[in-house]
This record gives C-alpha cells, sequence and structure tokens, in this order.
C-alpha cells in the first residue's frame, strides 16, 4: 500500500518531556497501552501527567481505580504534581471508583460500568488503575462470570470503538507477561524500572511496544519531581550529522600563542581534550576559550562539575575575564549539574536545553573527572560509552566541545587520561609540569589536532594575572625523565645585567613580539597595567634595552643587538 | 476556585471554619425556616445521600462509607454508646451514624449535632484532598452553592 493510501495515525503529546522523543513523536491515538512496572516506579503518576496534558472539556479523560491504590489517597498524592490541575477534575477529567462493583458484581459488572461511563462521557483517554488487581481478581474469584483475556478483548475493542486512548496500570514484570493476554491485546507497553546499584537507584523506562511506530530503544532515564515526569531519552548519534563533510574554520583558544601551535585555533565542531594535572591550569583554559567564542559573537554553555559555578566565575574574574558580564549579555550559561545519581543522558539534556537558550556554540566541560563522580555507579561501567555518545550528540550539531580531565602525572609514562578516551577526540592538548633549576614549570605539548599542521614542541606556559600565556619552546632543554629537564649550556639564556625579574619578563615579552604597546607589552608578560609597568618599561629605556617608538601610542621595540 | 467570602456583617464574629459554613449551607435550605427535629433528619438524609451520589462515584463507595464513619467518630463528644457508630446504624431515614445524635434532642441541638457531623465530614475530605478540590467536589454535587444566593442561616456569609 502506498503511503498516501495508508491511514493516518494521529500522535498524541504525552505531556512528559522527553516521553514523545522516544515513542517516535508521541502516542497513537486510539491505541491500547499498558503502563507496566514495580510498585514506586511512577506509573500511577505518568498515566496522570498524559491524562491532564490531554483532558479538553469536549474530550475528557477518565480514571477508573479498581481495587489499586484508594482514589482518595492518590488524588492526596498526585496533586502534589504541578500537572494536577484541580479545576479540570470533575470537568474534563473525571474520577470512577469501581473497586465495589468489582468486589460485589465480578468483571462483567466492571466491564459494563466502563463501558457506560465511557458512552456518557465520550473521553479521550481512559485509564484503569490497576489493571493487575483485576488480574487477580479474575484468578482469585470462581464466579467472576468472565475469563481474564475476553475481559480484555472487549475492553480494547470497546474502548477503540468509542475513540479512546485507553492505558492499563499494572505492576508487570516484562518477564512476566509473555503468556499475558493484555501483552497481546496491547499496541503499546511501556515498562518503568527502579534499577539499583549499591546505594544508587536510578529511575529508567523502556518502550517495550509501539504499534505502528518507531520507537527509541533501549532504556532510557527518567525523573521525578514535583512537575511530574521527565525522560531523558538515551543519546543517540544521527550518523548523517557525524560523517559530514566538517568545515575546517577554526575558533581561537583565547591563550595567547597557543592558536598558532593547534594550526589556528580549534576546529569547529570538533571535541578537544585538555587533559593535565591538578592545579595546571585546565580551567583557566576553559574559561579563556569560553571568553574568545562571546568576544567572536559565539555563545557558550559551561558544564562545571567539580566546583561550585561562583567559584568558577570568581577565579575567572581574578584573572580578567568577566564570564558575570557574558552572563548577563546573554553570552554564556553555567549550568551546575550535581543531583545524586546522575545519568549522562540527563546532563546532555541539560547542556542542549542551555545550547539551545543561547544558541551556543561553544561547550565546555569541566570535568570529565567531576561528571564520571556525579554519574550513578550504573553508568560508570559505561562511561567510555555514555561519553562517545554525549561528544557526538553535541560535535554532530556544529558545537565545538572542550573537555577537560584531571590526570596524576607520573616520572615514568605520559598519560593522557586514566581512561582510553583518545578515540573521541581529535584533538589533544597535555598539560604537564616539568621540574627546571630547581622549580616547577608548566609545560604543554599539543598531541593531536585534527587537519592539523600542529606544532609538536613542549611549550613553557605561565597562568598570568592575564590568564594563561604560552611562553618559550623547551627546545633548549635536554630532557631528563618526563618531567625534568636541563638546560643546554649552549642554549642558556642571556641574562640581562641590572634588570629586575619582572624587568626580563617584559624584556622578553618585547623580544618575542618585536614591537608592541605597552597594553599588549603586560598582557605577554603577565604584568598588570599600571604604575609599576610603566616603571619598568621607563628603566629598560633608560638602560638601552628598549626604545620607545611614538610617546603617544606607548609602543617600544627591542634595541637592534638584543635581537641579533 | 469555589470560594465562601466572609461577609461584611459579620465582621466583627469570628467566622466559623469552612467546612462549618459549608455543613450549615447543606442543610437548613433543606429544612426549611423553622425546621422540626423530623424535617433536620430529613434534610441530613438528603444531604448524605446527594453528597454520597457524587462523592462516591470518585472515592468508592467503600471509600465514602469509611471516610463518612471517620467524620462522625470525630464529630462525636465524649464515649460512644453501644450501637452508637455509623457502623452498627442502618436508617432509612437517617445518614449512618446520626440516631444517636438525634435520640431525645430538640430541633436546635439536632441541628447543632448534624451540622458538626456534616462540618467534620468536609473538614475530613479537605483534610485529605485539600480544601480546592474538595470545594469544587462539593459545588458539583451542590451547584447552587456559588449560585451566589445568601444563605438566610448563616449571618453575612455570601456566597
Amino acid at each position: 500500500m502506498s503511503v498516501s493510501q495508508r491511514v493516518a495515525l494521529p500522535l498524541l503529546p504525552t505531556g512528559v518531556p522527553g516521553l514523545d522523543a522516544v515513542l517516535g513523536g508521541g502516542l497513537p491515538e486510539f491505541s491500547f497501552n499498558l503502563l507496566s512496572g514495580t510498585p514506586g516506579a511512577g506509573k500511577t503518576t505518568l498515566a496522570h501527567q498524559i491524562m491532564f496534558a490531554n483532558a479538553a472539556p469536549a474530550r475528557p479523560a477518565v480514571y477508573f481505580t479498581v481495587m489499586g491504590e484508594p482514589p482518595i489517597k492518590m488524588l492526596r498524592y498526585q496533586q502534589q504534581m504541578a500537572f494536577f490541575d484541580p479545576a479540570k477534575v470533575g470537568e474534563s477529567v473525571h474520577f470512577v471508583d469501581l473497586t465495589s462493583v468489582a468486589i460485589t458484581q465480578g468483571l462483567n459488572a466492571v466491564l459494563e460500568q466502563i463501558i457506560q461511563q465511557v458512552e456518557a462521557l465520550n473521553p479521550s483517554i481512559v485509564v484503569v488503575d490497576s489493571f493487575q488487581a483485576i488480574t487477580r481478581t479474575v484468578v482469585a474469584a470462581e464466579t467472576s462470570g468472565i475469563d481474564l483475556q475476553t475481559f480484555t478483548q472487549r475492553l480494547a475493542v470497546n474502548l477503540t470503538v468509542w475513540q479512546a486512548t485507553t492505558f492499563l496500570v499494572g505492576e508487570y514484570l516484562i518477564d512476566n507477561v509473555q503468556n499475558n493476554p493484555v501483552l497481546t491485546v496491547a499496541d503499546g507497553i511501556i515498562a518503568l524500572f527502579q534499577s539499583t546499584d549499591r546505594n544508587s537507584v536510578v529511575r529508567k523506562m523502556q518502550v517495550v511496544k509501539s504499534r505502528g511506530q518507531a520507537q527509541m530503544p533501549g532504556l532510557h532515564t527518567f525523573r521525578i519531581s514535583e512537575a511530574g515526569l521527565q525522560v531523558y531519552p538515551r543519546m543517540s548519534i544521527v550518523v548523517d550529522k557525524m560523517e559530514r563533510t566538517r568545515p575546517l574554520q577554526r575558533g581561537s583558544t583565547g591563550v595567547e600563542g597557543l592558536d598558532a601551535l593547534v594550526g589556528g585555533g580549534i576546529p569547529v565542531g570538533d571535541a578537544v581534550l585538555v587533559s593535565g594535572p591538578s592545579g595546571a591550569g585546565k580551567s583557566v583554559l576553559s574559561a579563556q576559550f569560553i571568553a574568545a567564542g562571546a568576544q567572536s559573537g559565539e555563545p557558550g554553555v559551561i558544564a562545571v562539575f567539580e566546583e561550585h559555578p561562583k567559584e568558577f566565575l570568581r577565579r575567572a574574574d581574578s584573572l580578567g575575564i568577566n564570564l558575570t558580564a557574558m552572563e548577563q549579555a546573554g553570552l554564556l550559561k553555567i549550568i551546575y549539574i550535581r543531583p545524586l545519581d546522575l545519568s549522562p543522558d540527563e546532563t546532555l539534556a541539560a547542556i542542549r536545553t542551555a545550547v539551545q537558550e543561547i544558541d551556543a556554540k561553544r561547550v565546555v566541560i569541566d570535568s570529565l573527572t567531576g561528571f564520571e563522580l556525579a554519574l550513578a555507579p550504573t553508568f560508570r561501567i559505561d562511561f567510555r560509552e555514555s561519553l562517545y555518545r554525549l561528544v557526538g550528540a553535541l560535535t554532530g550539531t556544529g558545537i565545538t566541545v572542550l573537555m577537560t580531565m584531571e590526570i596524576t602525572q607520573s616520572s615514568t609514562d605520559l598519560t593522557l587520561s586514566p581512561y582510553v578516551i583518545s578515540f573521541l577526540t581529535d584533538n589533544i592538548i597535555l598539560l604537564r609540569y616539568v621540574e627546571i633549576a630547581g622549580q616547577f614549570k608548566k609545560s604543554l605539548v599539543v598531541v593531536k589536532m585534527r587537519n592539523s599542521n600542529h606544532s609538536n614542541d613542549l611549550m613553557l606556559y605561565e597562568i598570568t594575572p592575564h590568564g594563561m600565556i604560552v611562553r618559550e619552546s623547551l627546545d633548549a632543554y635536554d630532557a631528563g625523565g618526563v618531567d625534568t629537564a636541563k638546560l643546554r649550556e649552549a642554549s642558556r639564556r642571556p641574562t640581562y645585567p641590572g634588570l629586575t625579574a619582572d624587568e626580563t619578563k617584559l624584556l622578553q615579552a618585547l623580544i618575542e613580539l618585536r614591537e608592541a604597546p605597552a597594553e599588549l607589552l603586560a598582557r605577554r608578560a603577565g604584568l598588570p597595567v599600571g604604575p609599576q609597568l610603566t616603571a619598568a618599561l621607563d628603566r629598560l629605556v633608560s638602560l638601552a634595552y628598549a626604545a620607545r617608538l611614538d610617546d603617544a601610542t606607548h609602543t617600544y621595540r627591542p634595541v637592534a643587538q638584543l635581537l641579533g | 476556585m469555589v470560594s465562601i467570602a466572609n461577609g461584611e456583617a459579620d465582621s466583627q464574629q469570628p467566622m466559623p471554619a469552612l467546612s462549618e459554613q459549608l455543613a450549615r449551607r447543606l442543610l437548613p435550605p433543606a429544612a426549611g425556616e423553622t425546621p422540626s427535629t423530623d424535617a433536620l433528619a430529613l434534610a441530613a438524609a438528603g444531604a448524605y445521600t446527594r453528597l454520597r451520589a457524587r462523592l462516591a462515584v470518585f472515592l468508592g463507595e467503600q471509600g465514602f462509607d469509611a471516610l463518612w464513619r471517620r467524620a462522625i467518630r470525630l464529630s462525636q463528644q465524649g464515649p460512644l454508646e453501644a450501637g452508637d457508630t455509623a457502623r452498627a446504624e442502618a436508617s432509612p431515614t437517617l445518614p449512618p451514624g446520626l440516631h444517636g445524635a438525634l435520640r431525645g434532642s430538640n430541633a436546635a441541638e439536632a441541628h447543632t449535632r448534624l451540622v458538626a457531623a456534616f462540618a467534620s465530614f468536609i473538614g475530613l475530605l479537605f483534610t485529605f484532598i485539600g480544601e480546592e478540590l474538595g470545594m469544587r467536589l462539593i459545588a458539583q454535587a451542590w451547584p447552587e452553592l456559588t449560585s451566589g444566593a445568601a444563605d438566610p442561616q448563616v449571618e453575612g456569609a455570601p456566597l
């Protein structure tokens, strides 16, 4: 049958964020569905949420309770949910209890009552809760007058013909439904679980069956809050997006001297891993990356896992990076995800929401180490796979992702990360400590950078009051081990008699830049602009290390013999 | 939300609980201007039947009956006498549990006890499902409660 000849299957929205995507667009109208799960899994809440989302005076919803949770308790608890609208009760949402009918007259009478109410109210949504209790009644009663299969069949036929989308709520376990007539009749089965791992409990759901729909396979995590259920569809990577030819545009890292090392900037739409030991400056680099994006009109999102956002903002501010202003200008969103038992999909949902809100082009995950710790144990086992899907889902939409990862620096090997995750990214920058002349210095190396003629040099860098600045190469040093280096005698730096440490820094910056205004020199040297800078520059000029080219612009250059 | 406003006329008087205001409204109009004990009993039976018809639909008959019995018990002062419970009584002319309340009472006493029983029931309903939802369901059984007609028996409590 051609597509145009097929009967249309209109889809109802569930009113549950994320669930429509899992179902393949929504619930097929007039379908006969089973909501199954263990006690406390959220079946009743899910049924109520769907019911309140769809009920309207012209096509109301009817909630039949049969020997399950007492209605007075159900109403007491369900009205705590934000979706529960008391104004709809009795108008477009009707509650009917048939427990007495089931007890005194049997299932046949229950069926007749349901049909009678449906014919009278003309509902679009019908819920029968608990259908499992009905099953037990059939088994227990010798004279129920009707078997379960007949009951289910007649119920399905009548409710479908009356154009109602039906939900049977029951404590079925998927393993036990193989020979259950309800399973045969049901068009859709949504199973809810509570997955326990040590002290952690994670809610998961599975669309076991959905006739006529291309549902998302697998288990999807969900949470129940005051707002009701929120489903986090298991991330999948859209292949055509992943396989697309990615543009070779580049975005600045925001770190002076680093763009040149990575071949002109980070390829847009790529993921880059910044790996390094504690205190190496990974978060600083992250902040500069986001600030550089904001300056070029690319909003960014920072997902913070290790520290409170306020601390992140404060530290960035101390480096002259005003993330707060960017946040206020709508160029930045900082998300702090620290609930118990986090799932990767929940993280992605939060990041995606933030990305959509400000049309972000850059995302920072700081750090993968903190992210892993926040995950429920059950997800830590599949951390690599989760990360793969998370990174793929973000870069698949053209977002440039920078992830930081803390590593323990060893004297005997060069570790990029405690996990084998280098396959996740085409771009890795490794930060390391190196011991030089009795001091710990910071160095970095670009391990790999997609389609880039990147530097292989180990470079010294500093965290200055202006942020991270890449200094000179370590090529003048002999390695004495992975994290030690000795300056070769022949390459020993010249000394500049009479200069203080800050003045020497300024002179070195001037030699590197060859010609620069005072402000740029200050940034390069990592010194604050002010009277001290002016005094230092004046001294360089007075000692004939530098020449002032233009008093108006305060441009300097080193004297000729220093450059030779 | 369906609500009962505090009238200006009785602003000097302490406002009875909402459940009591409602209970007063459910009974006297059916009982007439100068009700006798029998007329009050009839009005109470009518109110009970009307409440049960609406509320038992969603609470279930068993749920409604259990709630009523609990309300009767809460409205009774002092120790129970034999047979003086909603479960023990079954009178075609009185709601369960109220036979003892009216036994030997004059009209004024009977009215007080009936109001107490119905107020107890409504209060209990509010306790479980909240005032807003409870009011809504009662108003569905008594649409005239929201019609704006003042109750002559309750001073200054216009709807």
